[in-house]
C-alpha cells in the first residue's frame, strides 16, 4: 500500500512551509527525507502524522483520506520520553495509545529492547539514561505496535557506531517486511547507507524524488575529484563549474554541460598545482549540494 | 474515549511520580490539623471580651429574663456576663434594617436581636461567635417561653447553626479563631488546589511541547482526546488529593467542619465545577505556550486572577445576604469560593443554589469548548528545531 501525498500546501503566517508537495511513498524501501533547515521536512512529517492540518491537499493511505493513527510509528528529533517514569512504563503507555494489548506490548518491548541492547534498562527511570540509550528506547517505542508507516526524524542522534549499525539493520528489516519507512536526517553519510530512495526538499518544494542508485549514476558524470592548492573560490569562478566542496584534502567539483575539462586543468595549472584528478562517484551529499545550490 | 482514559490515568501516574504532589498531598492535612488544633488550642470559647446585644421590640419581662440568664449562665473572666443585653426600645419600622446596620457599623453593640411578633431576627457583623449565637437563641427562647408558654422561637437570618429550642443547645463548641479558619479554609484550599494543579499542568505541558512528547501523543490520538484526557487526569489527581484530605478531616476534624457531615455533596459539587472552570482556562491557554518561561509567566498571572474571588469572600462572610453576595454567587468565576462559604454557613437559598449551579455548569461547558478551540489552534504551531 502506497502512501500518497497529494498537493500539500501549508503556511505559517506569511511563510510557506510546504508548497504544492506531492509524492508517492512506496513500501518495502527506506525513503530518505533530505533538505536544509527550513526546507519543510518537519512540516511534512507532522502532516503525515496528523499532528497538524494542511492548508490544502491530502495524505491518502489504504484508500482513505487520512492515515489511521494506530498505523503510525514515530521517532521525533528530541527525546520524547517521560523522564520521571521507567523505560518499560513509557513503552507500555505509548503502546496502549496505539491500542496494543498490555501483554503483547510487554513481549514486544522485551524483544525490541533486547535487539537494541537496552533491555537491562527496562526498570530504570528514563532521566537516568544516556542520550543514546534514550534514543534506543524511542526507537523501540516507535516499533512496538508493528506500524505500517514508520517515520524517524534524526534517528542516529546520540547513538554509538555499533548501535547505529543495529538500527540500520532494524530499519532495513522492517522496510523489507513491507512497511513504509521514512527517515529524515541531516547526516548525509549515514543516509547513503540506508536509503533506497529519497525526497529532497528545499523551501517547501520537492526538488528531487529519486531512487538513490539511479540518482548517483546520473550525477556521477558531472563531478570531478581534485587535489589542488587552489582555493575553492578560484575553482568556482572557472567557466562551467557549478560548485565545489572540500572533503578532507580533496575538492569535489561539479560542473555543467558547458564545462571543458582541458581548459579547466590548464587554467588551474597557470597559477596553482594539481596533485591528483579523477572522476568522482556522486554521493547523496553531492546531489544535495548540487540541487540545493549551497556549494 | 479509551484514549482519554489512558491519558488521564497516565497523567495521574505522572503526578504521583512528582515529589511536589506527594509533599502537598501529605503536608496539607498536617498543616490543616496544626491550624485547627494547635493555633486555636489556647483560645477561650468565650472570645476575648464580653459581647453586647441590643434588643428591640421586647417587653421589660423579656429583658429581665434575658439579663438573668446571661448573668447566671457563663461569665467572662468570672466577673461579668459574657453577654450584656441593652434595651434599644422600639424599632421605628419593622423592616428598618438601615438603623440596625448603622448601630452595628458604629460598634455600639455586637449583636442586634429584633423581635417581631413571635419571631426573632439576629443581626451581627463579621465573625460571629457561634457558641454565643446559640446562647442568644437559647436565652431568647427561654425568656419568651417564660411569658408565652408553648411559643416556638423561629430565628431568621442567623447565619450559623441554630439551636433546637425543644431540646436545648446542641451547638458544637467552636471558638472564634477556629471558626474563622474553618470558614476560610475551604475557599483557600480551593484556590490553592486550582493554582497548584494549573501551574503544574502548564509547566508540564510546556515541557512536553518542547521535548516533543506532544508530537508522539498527537500522532496517536486526536487533539480533543488529548485535551479531555489531560483535564480528566488533572481532575483525578485533585480528587485523590481531596479524598485523602477529606479522610483526614473526617477522622480528626469532623466536629470543626459541619459541612463534612451535612453538605459534603454540595460542597464537592461547587468545588469540582469551580475546579473544572479554572483548569479549562489553564489548559486552553497552555495550547499557546511554547516555552517554560512563558508557562511560568502566564501561570503566575492566572494565579493572581484567582485571588480576586478570594478577596470577595470577606464580604460574603460579613454580609451573606447582601446584593453583592448574591451577585457574586451568580458570576461563574466568583461563585465557587463564594458558594463554598455560603454552604458552610448555611446562608444560601435554594434558588441561589440552583441558579448558581446551573450558571456554573453552563459556563464550564462553554469555557471547555472555548479552551478546546484555543488549545487546538495553539497546537498548530509546535516548535521546530
Amino acid at each position: 500500500m502506497i502512501l500518497n501525498v497529494i498537493n500539500l500546501c501549508k503556511s505559517f503566517g506569511t511563510r510557506k512551509a510546504l508548497c504544492d508537495f506531492s509524492s508517492e511513498i512506496r513500501p518495502g524501501i527506506v525513503t530518505g527525507l533530505l533538505g536544509p533547515n527550513g526546507a519543510g521536512k518537519t512540516t511534512l512529517i507532522r502532516i503525515i502524522l496528523g499532528i497538524i492540518k494542511p492548508d490544502s491537499g491530502s495524505v491518502e493511505f489504504s484508500g482513505k483520506s487520512s492515515v489511521y493513527k494506530g498505523l503510525l510509528g514515530y521517532v521525533p528529533e528530541e527525546n520524547a520520553l517521560y523522564g520521571k517514569s521507567k523505560v518499560l512504563d513509557n513503552l507500555l503507555y505509548y503502546a496502549s495509545l496505539k491500542n496494543l494489548d498490555k501483554a503483547d506490548a510487554k513481549k514486544e518491548a522485551k524483544n525490541l529492547l533486547e535487539m537494541l541492547g537496552a533491555y537491562e534498562y527496562s526498570d530504570k527511570y528514563v532521566e537516568t539514561l544516556s542520550k543514546g540509550n534514550k534514543q534506543k528506547v524511542q526507537i523501540a517505542a516507535s516499533l512496538i505496535h508493528n506500524p505500517e508507516i514508520i517515520i524517524w526524524d534524526e534517528p542516529f542522534s546520540g547513538l554509538d557506531p555499533i548501535a547505529r549499525e543495529v538500527v540500520i539493520d532494524l530499519m532495513r528489516d522492517r522496510a523489507k517486511s513491507g512497511k513504509i519507512f521514512i527517515v529524515s536526517t541531516h547526516q548525509l553519510d549515514s543516509a547513503e547507507k540506508f536509503c533506497d530512495s529519497f525526497l529532497l526538499l528545499n523551501q517547501g518544494k520537492l526538488l528531487l524524488e529519486a531512487n538513490l542508485a539511479e540518482a548517483k549514476s546520473e550525477f556521477t558524470g558531472n563531478t570531478l575529484e581534485i587535489e589542488t592548492n587552489a582555493p575553492v573560490t578560484y575553482i568556482t569562478s572557472l567557466p562551467g563549474v557549478q560548485g565545489a566542496v572540500r572533503e578532507n584534502s580533496k575538492l569535489i567539483v561539479s560542473f555543467n554541460n558547458q564545462f571543458d575539462k582541458k581548459e579547466f586543468i590548464s587554467k588551474i595549472n597557470t597559477q596553482y598545482d594539481i596533485f591528483t584528478l579523477s572522476h568522482h562517484t556522486a554521493t547523496i551529499k553531492d546531489i544535495f549540494f548540487k540541487m540545493v545550490g549551497q556549494l | 474515549m479509551k484514549h482519554v482514559i489512558q491519558i488521564a490515568l497516565w497523567e495521574l501516574k505522572q503526578k504521583f511520580a512528582r515529589r511536589s504532589y506527594l509533599y502537598i498531598t501529605l503536608l496539607t492535612p498536617l498543616i490543616l490539623i496544626f491550624l485547627i488544633r494547635f493555633t486555636t488550642g489556647g483560645v477561650s470559647d468565650r472570645g476575648t471580651s464580653p459581647a453586647t446585644i441590643g434588643i428591640y421590640n421586647t417587653s421589660e419581662n423579656f429583658l429581665k429574663g434575658f439579663r438573668n440568664l446571661s448573668t447566671n449562665f457563663g461569665t467572662y473572666d468570672n466577673v461579668q456576663p459574657d453577654l450584656i443585653p441593652i434595651n434599644l426600645g422600639t424599632l421605628s419600622a419593622v423592616d428598618n434594617y438601615s438603623e440596625i446596620d448603622s448601630i452595628l457599623a458604629k460598634g455600639i453593640v455586637d449583636y442586634v436581636l429584633l423581635k417581631n411578633e413571635n419571631e426573632f431576627q439576629l443581626f451581627s457583623k463579621l465573625f460571629r461567635r457561634p457558641s454565643l449565637i446559640s446562647k442568644i437563641e437559647m436565652f431568647a427562647s427561654l425568656s419568651l417561653s417564660q411569658s408565652q408558654h408553648g411559643v416556638q422561637l423561629k430565628p431568621q437570618n442567623i447565619f450559623f447553626e441554630t439551636v433546637d429550642v425543644n431540646t436545648g443547645t446542641n451547638y458544637s463548641t467552636v471558638d472564634f479563631l477556629k471558626n474563622t479558619i474553618t470558614i476560610y479554609l475551604l475557599p483557600i484550599i480551593f484556590v490553592f488546589v486550582v493554582v497548584f494543579a494549573g501551574n503544574s499542568f502548564i509547566r508540564g505541558f510546556a515541557q512536553e511541547r518542547q521535548g516533543r512528547i506532544l508530537e508522539i501523543l498527537l500522532s496517536s490520538c486526536s487533539r480533543n482526546e488529548l485535551f479531555y484526557g489531560k483535564i480528566a487526569g488533572l481532575l483525578l489527581a485533585t480528587l485523590v488529593h481531596l479524598f485523602i484530605w477529606w479522610i483526614v478531616a473526617k477522622l480528626f476534624l469532623e466536629s470543626d467542619f459541619s459541612f463534612l457531615t451535612h453538605t459534603p455533596l454540595l460542597g464537592s459539587l461547587f468545588f469540582i465545577l469551580g475546579f473544572l472552570l479554572y483548569t479549562a482556562l489553564f489548559i486552553g491557554l497552555s495550547g499557546i505556550i511554547t516555552t517554560e518561561n512563558e508557562a511560568q509567566h502566564i501561570s503566575s498571572n492566572l494565579s493572581l486572577f484567582l485571588i480576586i474571588p478570594l478577596i470577595f469572600t470577606t464580604h460574603v462572610i460579613a454580609s451573606p445576604n447582601s446584593i453583592l453576595s448574591s451577585v457574586l454567587t451568580y458570576i461563574p468565576f466568583t461563585s465557587p469560593p463564594v458558594m463554598l462559604i455560603k454552604i458552610q454557613t448555611e446562608s444560601y437559598t435554594n434558588n441561589e443554589l440552583i441558579i448558581s449551579a446551573v450558571i456554573l455548569v453552563i459556563s464550564c461547558l462553554l469555557l471547555i469548548k472555548l479552551a478546546v478551540r484555543y488549545f487546538n489552534n495553539g497546537l498548530e504551531n509546535l516548535p521546530n528545531q
